[in-house]
């Protein structure tokens, strides 16, 4: 599973209220001895913070107003605890996980898990000497690791040269400098001395091995390039990267890994360096298996595939709910947008397409026919384009963003309104959740009508009127994501308005919700600006929101995106600290 | 404590262990034990090694029924029966439970600072510092941080980091997750997997008299790896780095320079084949360590491993936290069978949004509530004594028990839950530190705002052998309440 899963995320307020203009009175918390006291922290979606708002963390390069300064984006990006499994699996063809015995890492805020700000704290360095040190015995214990990370006859006179020079140059994603192919030969010949395992040319390897996989060349993704030039804009100067570079920022990018055999040759060709070039090497990497489920550990990390965790339906509402319904919707869920994305498609596609996959007992929910040789295999379920469709109306994320027996149109709504659409809505303020409902002599009958009047209130609304249209459109799904067109034998009222792209938008229902959110430049943009986080590993600064819109100028599909980031000017170049 | 090996099972106990320590993917992790055989720095003999751990309970306690019942002065019997702290009656003579404290910086926003009562209960209790705005991270390291730089095994400057210990969910985002900090706004993600807790240390001692030769030729070995190795770290700091780069890389390296882990020894052997094989089946596992129905055995666990660390000087500081702010396991175990969790149970409520007394919004009360709590309550604190009775259990060459050279801070994120208060804090003093604390006392500090939290913490760094005037936000910097100097009456 990874590191990837989001935490149980709970609703947390802010001891100030900020943005969406709101006025609220009273935001400060109250005294001790009035029974409302205090505020209440509980459920929430995710961070809160959206693109261009994340912070970094105490050694990221955030400056107060969150904006990163792009002078000072480190040029030593340690490997995270995932990448270093994938990289030392790679690099001796194994299948073992050494970083699930590391010391976890306090992400300090950034919403995904490719942090560049990541360091090496007292725990963790000596646990890279043990993994080192495991590794290489390994190496030379196991023969056929043995014989695939060795080029040569260990007979031949050059072999130990050769071994360091191949090896090395694949444990340091480059190539060894002479400085270096001299010291590691050294150490190779004292292994003799030094390990006394009887056979010298297996201890040189060894200890080779033990020293590169300590070393900072291995352990961190190094940016040394200095050569400038002028920028696009013509204002500030670039300093591109080498191919060796380019080629290790698109590895960890698409597939979480290191460098392919095929990235490795074209860098050695310098052939990383034009965007066309990048882009006929994104190709190529995407077809790989790992570029495959990294792409879909995004929308993980992105959409908090995590909070599926806690869904746990009623039993006596939903007596039919599944009892692995936890581990079915992650599944379904990734696989959805697995097939999307292998499929060509993009934002687009992953909001409405008309189809999802089940497993025996969410086709159950879905109230469709289910055949296959197990109950746990998934199946692709096609619905009705004019009921269902795209990943708001799955299971997962209905169920996901709904309590035990009752729909949650708030967090719905939030969903929409932070993680596709990236605006800034604050949490609630202290003692919103103690706010008590308006006398009203209307009935009140149904979710929408209680939330409306809930938080129609002054001080609510300035932000509600963003949050509940989107909310209340899902209303016609219940808390485990089926279909009603009641509730209390109320007809269901999906319809609604709100702002997008700056335009005032009608919708009767979540179909035509979703059909205008896929269109939308502003989900786009969100989008584009996650993927850009993504692959930079740090929060964006003003000209990367800028790369972020023109990237939404045209629908595209995942892949075709990948490319574009990849090949965006803060992805192949530095820029110059020299610079005013 | 393991009995030592006569010298001709020596041999097959070393490949018994080599054996055990099957590492990822079948392979052995031989290493770690010969580590352990580097030459031994010679402890002085005349001062006793002073120990600290924190014991951090989330969510608040019901505060009816914690606290001892009858007047301040000498514990009895009578102060701990049918409250929460019963299972600690028969350790009562070691414990001083202080009353009065009260959070600082303050709750409420009284203080200001980032993070809602959960958020600023996590962040304060071990730094009083404030929390940032953002994600609720502490503005300064944590105590037991600080103490461990001045007195973990290790070179100035390279010494060991506490031990960071938790049971629950990994936290690892925002600051509800953390209540450790290194530096500012540098909080460490817990472990919450005991083996790799324990695969940190449990090789750490050996009386192995074989051992000498392997050991000399393994030094020898690792010194040449680490003269390339710096050398690569040395080259990399002389390019175009930032100052913040060569900073990061240079802390990189002071964490693997010392070669010889320093090897202190109490006399209390690291390995205990029992434990080990308890904490075998969560090797190299991330997803069932967080699983509900994990939570008490991994606690009992986490607590023995955090008491050997103690006992068997591989550590002197170690933390225990307990899930964390505003969540919580549902407690399925020991009798309970509670259908909801720890956090909700708290508010007395059915979700986690809703708290004071409105049944509006699908608010429903659990009724019983404080009784469910109070179990809780009463399951903590079992545990908190099973750590005090491990503790006792080891004894110094000198004769004293392990926990009478302690200090164990029983602590809690809030009072009350309910209200998310900060005023009138449960705290425990477990151990007197060698002869430092007061023992079988209940002692009133003070009421409402007048005893502050950091002086106790101030208390806890002079109590373990470092002079300090203030911990803490400092001076004339917010916290109106805070206060400087130790709590006299909780000396002995």
């Amino acid at each position: 599973m990874g590191r990837t899963g989001r935490a149980l995320a709970y609703f947390v307020l802010l001891a100030a209220p900020v943005g969406c203009n709101s006025t609220i009175e009273g935001g400060q918390l109250s005294q001790p001895e009035s029974s409302a006291s205090g505020s209440s922290s509980s459920g929430s979606g995710g961070s809160s913070s959206t693109a261009g708002s994340g912070s970094t963390g105490a050694a990221g390069a955030g400056n107060a107003a969150g904006e990163v300064d792009a002078d000072a984006v480190t040029r030593v990006a340690r490997l995270t605890h995932d990448q270093y499994d994938a990289t030392v699996q790679d690099l001796f063809g194994i299948a073992d996980t050494p970083a699930s015995a590391f010391p976890p890492d306090a992400l300090n805020g950034f919403d995904f898990e490719t942090s560049i700000d990541l360091e090496v704290d007292a725990r963790l360095g000596p646990q890279y000497r043990v993994a080192a040190e495991t590794l290489a015995e390994r190496a030379v214990s196991d023969d056929e690791v043995f014989d695939g990370i060795v080029p040569c006859s260990v007979d031949d006179a050059d072999c130990a040269d050769e071994f360091i020079a191949t090896f090395g140059q694949r444990a340091f994603r480059r190539p060894l400098t002479q400085a270096e192919l001299t010291a590691f030969g050294e150490l190779f010949q004292q292994g003799e001395t030094l390990v006394q395992s009887g056979d010298a040319f297996r201890d040189g390897v060894r200890l080779v091995v033990e020293a590169m996989l300590q070393s900072p060349q291995f352990l961190y993704r190094t940016e040394l390039s200095t050569e400038e030039q002028l920028g696009a804009d013509e204002e500030r100067t670039i300093v591109p990267l080498s191919s060796w570079e380019v080629a290790t920022r698109l590895s960890y990018f698409v597939q979480g890994s290191m460098p392919t055999e095929d990235l490795f040759d074209r860098a050695s060709n310098d052939e990383l360096r034009t965007a066309d070039q990048v882009a006929s090497a994104v190709e190529a990497l995407l077809a790989s298996e790992r570029a495959r489920s990294q792409l879909v550990s995004f929308h993980a990390q992105a959409w908090d595939f995590g909070r599926f965790s806690r869904i746990a339906p009623d039993a006596a509402a939903f007596p039919d709910a599944p009892a692995g319904i936890v581990d079915s919707a992650r599944a379904s869920s990734e696989r959805f947008v697995d097939e999307v994305l292998q499929s060509g498609g993009g934002l687009a596609e992953l909001l409405t397409a008309p189809y999802a996959f089940a497993d025996a007992g969410l086709a159950a929910l879905y109230d469709v026919p289910y055949e296959a040789e197990s109950d746990t295999s998934l199946v692709r379920i096609d619905f009705d384009p004019g009921e269902r469709k795209g990943y708001l109306m799955q299971i997962g994320f209905l169920a996901s963003h709904a309590y035990a027996a009752d729909t949650d149109p708030i967090h719905r709504g939030v969903f929409v309104v932070r993680q596709l659409l990236c605006r800034d809505i604050p949490d609630p303020p202290p003692g919103a959740s103690q706010t008590p409902l308006p006398e009203t002599d209307e009935p009140i009958e149904t979710t929408r009508e209680e939330v409306e009047l809930l938080t129609g209130q002054a001080g609510c609304f300035t932000c509600h009127m963003q949050i509940n249209p989107p909310g209340f459109a899902l209303e016609g799904f219940d808390a485990v994501g089926q279909v009603r067109t009641t509730e209390n034998d109320v007809s269901v009222d999906t319809s609604g308005s709100m702002e997008l792209d700056d335009v005032d938008v009608q919708f009767a229902g979540p179909t035509e919700l979703v059909d205008l959110l896929a269109t939308s430049q502003e989900a786009r943009a969100c989008y584009a600006s996650k993927w850009l986080e993504f692959a930079y590993g740090r929060s964006l600064s003003a000209s990367d929101r800028a790369a972020a819109l023109e990237l939404a100028s045209s629908p595209l599909s995942v892949h075709e995106l990948v490319a574009r980031v990849s090949a965006t000017e803060a992805f192949l170049n530095r820029k110059s600290e020299v610079n005013p | 404590m393991r009995v030592r090996h006569e010298t001709a099972r020596v041999m097959n106990s070393r490949f018994r262990r080599r054996r055990f320590l099957a590492g990822f993917g079948g392979a052995l992790v031989g290493l770690p034990y010969l580590e352990s055989l580097a030459p031994r720095s010679a402890r002085a003999q005349d001062a006793a090694v002073k120990r600290f751990g924190v014991f951090f309970a989330c969510n608040g306690v019901n505060m009816a029924r914690w606290f001892p019942t009858q007047d301040y002065g000498p514990l009895t019997e009578a102060h701990l029966a049918g409250t929460a702290n019963e299972p600690l009656t028969a350790l009562r003579g070691k414990l001083l439970y202080p009353r009065g404290v009260h959070m600082s910086p303050r709750g409420w926003g009284r203080d200001g600072g980032g993070g809602d009562d959960h958020g600023k209960g996590m962040a304060h209790k071990l730094t009083a510092q404030f929390a940032e705005d953002e994600e609720w991270l502490a503005l300064g390291p944590s105590v037991d941080h600080v103490i461990a730089a001045e007195i973990n095994p290790g070179n100035e400057g390279a010494r060991r980091p506490p031990m960071n210990l938790m049971v629950g969910r990994a936290g690892r985002y925002r600051g509800l997750d953390f209540s450790s900090y290194s530096a500012e706004a540098t909080a460490v993600a817990a472990i919450n997997n005991p083996w790799n807790a324990y695969a940190e240390f449990m090789n750490l001692n050996s009386d192995d008299a074989d051992a000498g030769e392997a050991a000399a030729r393994v030094a020898a070995r690792r010194e040449s790896v680490l003269d390339l190795v710096r050398d690569q770290f040395e080259a990399l700091e002389q390019g175009p780095l930032s100052a913040a780069d060569k900073a990061k890389l240079e802390a990189h390296f002071t964490s693997i320079r010392e070669l010889e882990q320093t090897v202190t020894s109490s006399g209390i052997s690291s390995w205990d084949a029992a434990l080990v094989e308890r904490a075998q089946p969560y090797e190299g596992d991330e997803d069932t360590v967080e699983e509900n129905a994990e939570y008490a055995i991994i606690a009992d666990l986490q607590v023995d491993i955090m008491a050997l660390a103690l006992a068997c000087d591989y550590t002197r500081v170690a933390t225990l936290q307990f899930d964390h702010g505003a969540a919580g396991p549902t407690f399925v175990w020991d009798g309970m069978q509670h259908e909801y969790n720890h956090h909700k149970l708290s508010h007395g409520k059915v979700r986690d949004d809703c708290f004071g007394d409105s049944t509006e919004d699908g608010c429903e009360d659990v009724t019983g509530y404080e009784d469910m709590l109070f179990d809780i309550d009463l399951w903590h604190q079992r545990k908190f004594a099973r750590l005090l009775e491990k503790l006792e259990g080891y004894s110094e060459a000198d004769g004293a028990s392990v926990l009478d050279n302690s200090v164990i801070l029983y602590t809690n994120e809030l009072s009350d839950g309910k209200d998310h208060s900060w005023l009138d804090l449960p705290y425990v003093l477990a151990g007197s530190c060698a002869g430092h604390f007061k023992q079988g006392e209940y002692v009133h500090l003070g009421d409402y705002e007048e005893a502050p939290h950091n002086k106790l913490l101030n208390t806890i760094v002079n109590a373990m052998g470092i002079p300090s005037d203030w911990f803490g936000v400092p001076e004339g910097a917010g916290g109106q309440t805070m206060q400087g100097g130790v709590y006299d009456e909780l000396l002995a």
